[in-house]
């Protein structure tokens, strides 16, 4: 037990080598440094922010600015000391600073894990006992909406409840006065001021759960035990809970330690909207705003809790079940002391070959940073392109085999439908939306949907007066409406940038150019909503499909080499996975994206970009999945058969593992894509993903939360984007569920 | 699964709670009053108690004013803290503060201040001469490399520059106990500006600090979390506790400097309450629901938050326009980079330097429009750099650009552009006009900018929109160069207004003449004569003299059109009916005189 516990603990030597080292090289990349913001003010003098280079250390004694191995080094001797750095910000030691606010995230953390538990066992379990009925359809339909709904999204309808009904306070951790409340009072208080965030974050986790609890706990209902335990007699309660709910619950344990690294990234953007004081605010300030040592001290925190939690998880499956053990291969997470050391030397190594690099050719670092950067957003795209190509011809190879069979059940028959139409909105944007994405319409700003009517021979739209211009508010105007016209001529534009367009699928037919049709509304400067979902459709939506289809491929490359041959690649690549895996997504992502984006990216890089970070983070968990099947496929007869003909290993690969893996790879592909969907809008959200003049639903719903009017004006049109988003990812998970059943009936409780 | 019922049973705890959800009184000290003590005239006699709540989105970094900070440490220091002398937003002049007086020189050179005696800092120290010698000691404190002879501050602060003046300190000396002189080495009008940004420190506790050169870390986040006592000024509050990202407290202090006709000492609330919240979304949720005692109110929220104002008691303050500017600039460098390669592409220069082109542009732009559209109609159209709510330094009558393309088309003409069958500009050579515009990403200003783009597009000029983030920005505005045109915000929120403030900025040889920066000389004769005018008023005490050429430097901004201003919001400010001695001033901080802000009905339910 206790050299189970060292043994996991020393794991974390390489890996938190590794994070820092990834953070030191990001920050060094991406432009900017602590003292933007001070050179951004006008009344700061040059002189002083040069001197407070050099005092920080971001500049040497020449004014050369410090190469990151220098001051990652630094940084390294120093914690060997106990000095983990001081924030340039706030000018306290970092640890100090996140102890303020580590607690508050860790409680929150800690209350949402709670909470999942408390709504997905028991309805996991009620589910299965009473499977098929009208609660098991309801509760799965919960579980999709549940999992559907972005964070972010949620947050803000949070706030607006609780500032609406007074029922819950708008954000903090206290109430004022609690300083003086006897403990108790404060303690009421402080989970008073707990219960939405917890609902906002613990709720995304509750679907996954729920669903493994319900299908394990079917499955260990049919196993010999039980009905071993019902011949003696036992009452089916007794039955029920003491045996099968004690065995169908051991995998939602082992989730638990990954719940931890999930739940720093959603409280980010939790604390964020709803104003809770963590640690999450703290680091998405000091990721921006470059205070580099708070970060590496955060990701090392983070990277603590990460492993903390998978051993206790482990020690808590070993205790719930006594099949377990902790030093067997069952717990097998652990690496063996020498390898350990081979990996630490590795590192060390790594860094000592840059050393030398840069010390024998001083500005080689960023030339060929600045190359690798450009290369691998021009080598991605291309590699998008292949990635595509090979998704998309398995997918058409299944679909033929599949498609009426999804067509058959009517959930894969509503899905498909469902994203059907909204791909063929977005592949066909051009034409059907009545305007161009940025036409603007000063004077009807905010405006409500059009009505529309039959009359005088044709469909009509109504015109309308601005009745308050103070609110934005608009009246009908009697009597007075456009003709609505199906193919109307418009101006030159041209569909896929090559095919020219002189019509468009319907709009109004009037002199009058500030007449409009407005089918969901207009936004602050009078653009058409349903013109730029349909636009901004073309972004979310293929985001999705592009970015599932390069980390398929690579997971797959990786993965099934990895399954495949085993040894020492099969070790490296999964060190690197469980490395990728162990820092938050969202803080990745966001490191990531300060240290790849460049300035004067055009649109189309700033997307091409987006892709290639979400599938950098993307690719670790499928390679981690499709490993584990390539292995038990390589051990099947035919690959024995292949092998002893004489077959390559990659043509085996390609020839006979593939194929076998194929429907699996869609069916996990159809249930990531809403992962990609979901965080291209979290990015865009932030206001760090797409950006004006270029439009996609994150962006769109990040501009109808610049101030509370949307809700509090009605302007319920402004918010359609984020239900796009909802019904798109609903569909995708539904229509991957089906999926799931058709191909593999087993697979349900994965 | 016992936390659902532990969720019922806190709830249960929390129904019980709700009335006693107010802090105690605080107890007030009768120390007696200083010497000096200032009696506040013409305010109504109000009772002690209750809290003030505010919300603030930026977090305190350090409670040691002299460390660069953000905005919101500096406006809760200010409330701990004071200076020499006052700026009063209702009378827009200064007043006394910890100078009870002062006099110039003859020489206009020398300033005398009379400190008021028997002041004593928040731990019961006496103040005296030697702590304002003190500030401005450890402010102006540098040390000279032997080796190099160069010189260098010891505290790289903003401030050491402000108290140069032609690179030569401000001299400063100790008459007596309560008599401090000042020197500035030539003329220089801005002076009195300047003793208003400098807060006098204690010296008995920071001492200590400074002579182990560890000044700047002194007074922390921590210190204020650890031993809020140990943070001591002058001002009307001292800090009671500091719960970083939730709160921070502060309440009277017992000796402060200022009391009512009835001999009161002010403050008269027992607590001010900044609540820190991460996005403005929050802060005006938080007032609109009666959460917090005052709040900005943005133009499109005013609306609804109006609709709240019988329901949670308060009064929405319309105030004038807010001083704060937002323009693009086009770039108008017409230099080379190390390598012979121009900053700006020839031909976009010779478009950018014809003042016709620029100012077509100004009419080709509908900012009335999107002030309608998105601002709903509660705001109008910069015309001046100085913008009106500095009173008399701002010029009402300079050229007005109102959106009239045909008139921007007419000016393009006679510039000799020409257009071509797809309506797209050509300048006289014939290419087609083209140009980027780097905006800084997450600025507030995006359909503004927007829709210069597309008001442009309607004349025929293509225009590129850039985010960039703001560092890369700075970078090119400071060094490289290499871009057409830019986006950005200026100025402050302050309703003390002088021009030295933005001296880089006037004259051409300044870092920040953000259109053609660090100029050997003046590239054109308009700049020449600004950079004459601004020199001019700055060595001229007389305040008439002085605004008279800074409207001519007005004039000349807006007839050469450099910069394409944006529009400027109506500022609304939101504060609860049941505070009394409300005095708003038409811009600055809604609660300048909090110290005499008072509630018959401290406790509310």
């Amino acid at each position: 037990m206790l050299s189970f516990i060292l043994r996991r603990l020393l794991t974390l030597i390489p890996l938190l080598l590794a994070v820092t080292l990834l953070a030191s090289v990001l920050m060094y990349i991406s432009p900017g440094d602590i003292l933007t913001k001070m050179r951004a003010q006008p009344d700061i003098p040059k002189e002083t922010v040069t001197q407070l280079e050099q005092s920080l250390g971001l500049v040497d004694s020449e004014g050369e600015p410090t190469r990151w191995y220098v001051r990652y080094g630094h940084w390294l001797g120093n914690v060997l000391q106990g000095d983990f750095g001081e924030s340039i910000t706030y000018r306290i030691p970092v640890f100090q600073l996140i102890s303020q606010r580590a607690g508050a995230t860790f409680i929150l953390s800690l209350t949402s894990i709670l909470f999942a538990w408390c709504i997905a066992v028991p309805l996991g379990v009620l589910a299965a006992i009473y499977k098929d009925s009208i609660f098991d359809k309801i509760s799965a339909l919960l579980a999709y909406a549940a999992l559907s709904i972005p964070e972010f999204f949620l947050a803000i309808l949070a706030v607006y409840f609780a500032a609406v009904t007074g029922l819950f306070p708008v954000g903090g951790r206290s109430s004022i006065g609690s300083e003086f409340y006897p403990f108790a009072g404060q303690l009421a208080d402080y989970a008073y001021h707990l219960i939405l965030p917890t609902i906002v974050l613990g709720i995304g986790s509750i679907a996954g759960m729920m669903r493994i609890m319900r299908a394990n706990f079917i499955d260990y209902r049919e196993q010999g035990f039980v009905t071993t335990a019902r011949a003696k007699g036992l009452p089916e309660k007794v039955v029920m809970f003491k045996h099968v709910l004690r065995n169908a619950i051991n995998p939602l344990i082992s989730y638990l330690g990954f719940a931890f690294s999930s739940l720093l990234s959603g409280a980010l953007l939790v604390e964020n909207v709803m104003n809770y004081p963590g640690l999450g605010q703290l680091i998405y300030q000091a990721l921006l705003e470059e205070d580099e040592y708070v970060v590496m001290a955060a990701l090392m925190i983070s990277v603590v809790m990460l492993v903390i939690g998978n051993l206790l998880a482990d020690i808590a499956l070993a205790w719930s079940d006594p099949r377990i053990r902790l030093e067997g291969k069952g717990g097998g997470r652990g690496i063996p002391p020498l390898r350990l050391a081979l990996i630490c030397i590795l590192i060390v190594a790594m860094i000592g070959y840059e050393i030398v690099i840069e010390w024998a050719m001083p500005d080689i670092i960023p030339i060929l940073l600045a190359g690798l950067k450009w290369g691998a957003i021009y080598l991605g795209a291309l590699i998008a392109l292949g990635c595509l190509t090979m998704v998309g011809y398995i997918v058409f190879m299944l679909a033929r085999k599949l498609f009426w069979q999804i067509v058959r059940r009517p959930m894969g028959a509503a899905s498909l439908g469902t994203l059907a139409v909204l791909y063929f909105g977005a592949i066909f944007a051009n034409f059907l939306a009545p305007y161009p994405m940025n036409r603007q319409n000063l004077v009807q700003s905010f405006h409500p949907p059009t009505k529309i009517f039959f009359g005088e021979g044709g469909l009509r739209v109504q015109a309308y007066e601005l009745e308050d211009p103070a609110i934005r508010s608009y009246v009908p105007a009697e009597g007075k409406s456009y003709p609505l016209k199906f193919f109307v001529p418009s101006d030159k534009h041209k569909l896929w940038g090559f095919i020219p367009l002189e019509h468009r699928f319907f709009g109004v037919d009037s002199e009058d150019p500030t007449a409009r049709v407005y089918l969901l509304g207009s936004d602050s400067t009078g653009r058409d909503v349903f013109s730029r979902l349909l636009y901004g459709g073309q972004i979310s939506l293929s985001i999705g499909v592009i970015g599932i289809s390069i980390t398929l491929t690579l997971g797959f490359i990786v993965g099934g080499l990895a399954g495949y041959f085993g040894g020492a690649f099969d070790f490296l690549s999964m060190r690197v996975v469980e490395f990728l895996m162990s820092i938050p997504a969202l803080y990745l992502l966001l490191a990531l994206r300060s240290a790849l984006f460049q300035p004067g990216f055009t649109p189309t890089q700033v997307y091409l970009a987006i892709v290639i970070i979400l599938s950098i983070i993307g690719w670790a968990g499928a390679a981690r999945v499709i490993r584990g099947m390539s292995l038990s496929i390589s051990g099947r007869p035919f690959v024995t058969a292949a092998e002893s003909m004489g077959q390559r290993p990659l043509a085996i690969l390609g020839k006979h593992v593939l194929p076998n893996l194929a429907s699996y790879l869609l069916v996990a592909a159809t249930l990531a894509i809403p992962g990609y969907i979901l965080a291209e809008a979290a990015l865009s959200f932030l206001g760090l993903g797409i950006t004006e003049p270029s439009a996609s639903w994150g962006l769109m719903l990040q501009q109808s939360q610049k101030d509370m009017k949307v809700l509090f004006l009605d302007y319920w049109w402004l918010i359609t984007p984020g239900i796009a988003i909802f019904i798109t990812v609903i569909a995708f998970n539904v229509l991957g569920d089906v999926l799931r059943d058709i191909v593999d009936p087993k697979m349900k409780k994965q | 699964m016992k936390a659902p019922f532990r969720i019922v049973s806190a709830l249960g705890l929390l129904l019980a709670l709700a009335g006693c959800a107010e802090p105690p009184a605080v107890k007030r000290e009768q120390a007696p009053l200083p010497k000096d003590v200032e009696i506040v005239q013409g305010i109504e006699i109000g009772q002690y108690g209750g809290m003030f709540i505010l919300s603030e989105t930026t977090q305190p970094t350090t409670f040691n004013y002299y460390v660069p900070s953000n905005m919101g440490t500096v406006s809760i220091l200010g409330q701990m803290f004071n200076t020499l002398v006052d700026f009063n937003p209702i009378k827009m002049e200064i007043v006394p503060a910890l100078a009870k007086s002062w006099e110039v020189g003859e020489d206009q050179q020398t300033y005398t201040f009379h400190l008021r005696e028997g002041i004593r800092w928040a731990d019961g120290e006496p103040f005296s001469a030697d702590d304002v010698v003190f500030t401005f000691g450890v402010v102006l404190a540098d040390e000279t490399d032997p080796e190099t002879g160069e010189t260098t501050p010891l505290y790289p602060t903003r401030y050491y520059s402000e108290l140069h003046i032609d690179g030569k300190k401000i001299e400063f000396e100790k008459l007596d106990d309560f008599t401090v002189r000042f020197r500035t080495p030539t003329v220089y009008a801005p002076f009195m500006y300047d003793m208003m940004s400098v807060p006098i420190l204690p010296k008995h506790k920071l001492q200590p600090y400074h002579e182990k050169r560890d000044f700047m870390r002194a007074w922390t986040t921590q210190t204020a979390i650890d031993t809020p006592s140990e943070i001591v000024g002058t001002g009307p509050f001292v800090l009671e506790s500091y719960r970083p990202g939730e709160r921070l407290i502060l309440t009277p202090n017992p000796h402060y400097w200022k009391a009512d006709e009835s001999g009161q000492r002010l403050p008269y609330i027992d607590r001010l309450i900044y609540k820190f919240v991460t996005e403005s979304n929050t802060e005006v949720v938080y007032f609109a629901t009666g959460q917090t005692s005052a709040s900005a109110v943005g133009p499109s929220d005013v609306a609804w938050v109006k609709d709240n104002e019988e329901t949670y008691d308060f009064t929405l303050y319309e105030r004038g326009l807010s001083p704060y500017v937002t323009m693009i600039w086009l770039n108008l460098n017409p230099g080379k980079s190390d390598e012979g390669k121009p900053y700006l592409a020839p031909h976009k220069l010779r478009w950018f330097s014809n003042k016709l082109f620029r100012q077509a542009l100004l009419y080709a732009f509908d900012r009335e429009a999107v002030i309608d559209a998105v601002f709903f109609g509660r705001g109008q159209p910069l015309d001046s750099f100085v913008s009106p709510p500095y009173g008399k330094w701002h010029n009402e009558n300079i050229k007005k650009y109102r959106y009239a393309p045909e008139k921007a088309r007419a000016l393009l003409r006679q510039a000799e552009f020409t257009w071509d069958d797809d309506g797209r500009l050509l300048d006289p050579d014939g290419k087609r006009v083209e140009f980027d515009l780097m905006l800084p990403s997450g600025g507030s200003w995006e359909e503004m900018v927007v829709t210069f783009k597309e008001n442009l597009d309607a004349i025929g000029i293509t225009v590129n929109l850039n985010p960039v983030d703001f560092t890369t920005m700075l970078r090119k505005i400071d060094y490289t160069f290499d871009y057409d045109a830019g986006v950005i915000g200026w100025g402050s929120n302050s309703a003390a207004y002088d021009p030295s403030g933005s001296k880089a900025f006037y004259l051409s040889e300044g870092i920040y003449h953000i259109w053609h920066p660090k100029q050997k000389k003046p590239a054109t004769e308009w700049e020449a004569r600004i950079d004459q005018l601004f020199n001019e008023q700055e060595q001229i005490l007389d305040l008439q003299e002085r605004q008279a050429r800074m409207h001519e430097v007005q004039n000349i901004l807006a007839e050469e059109a450099p910069m394409i201003l944006l529009a400027s919001t109506f500022s609304t400010v939101g504060m609860q009916n049941r505070w009394r001695n409300i005095m708003m001033p038409s811009a600055g901080s809604p609660i300048w005189n909090i110290e005499m802000l008072w509630t018959p009905e401290p406790v509310t339910d």
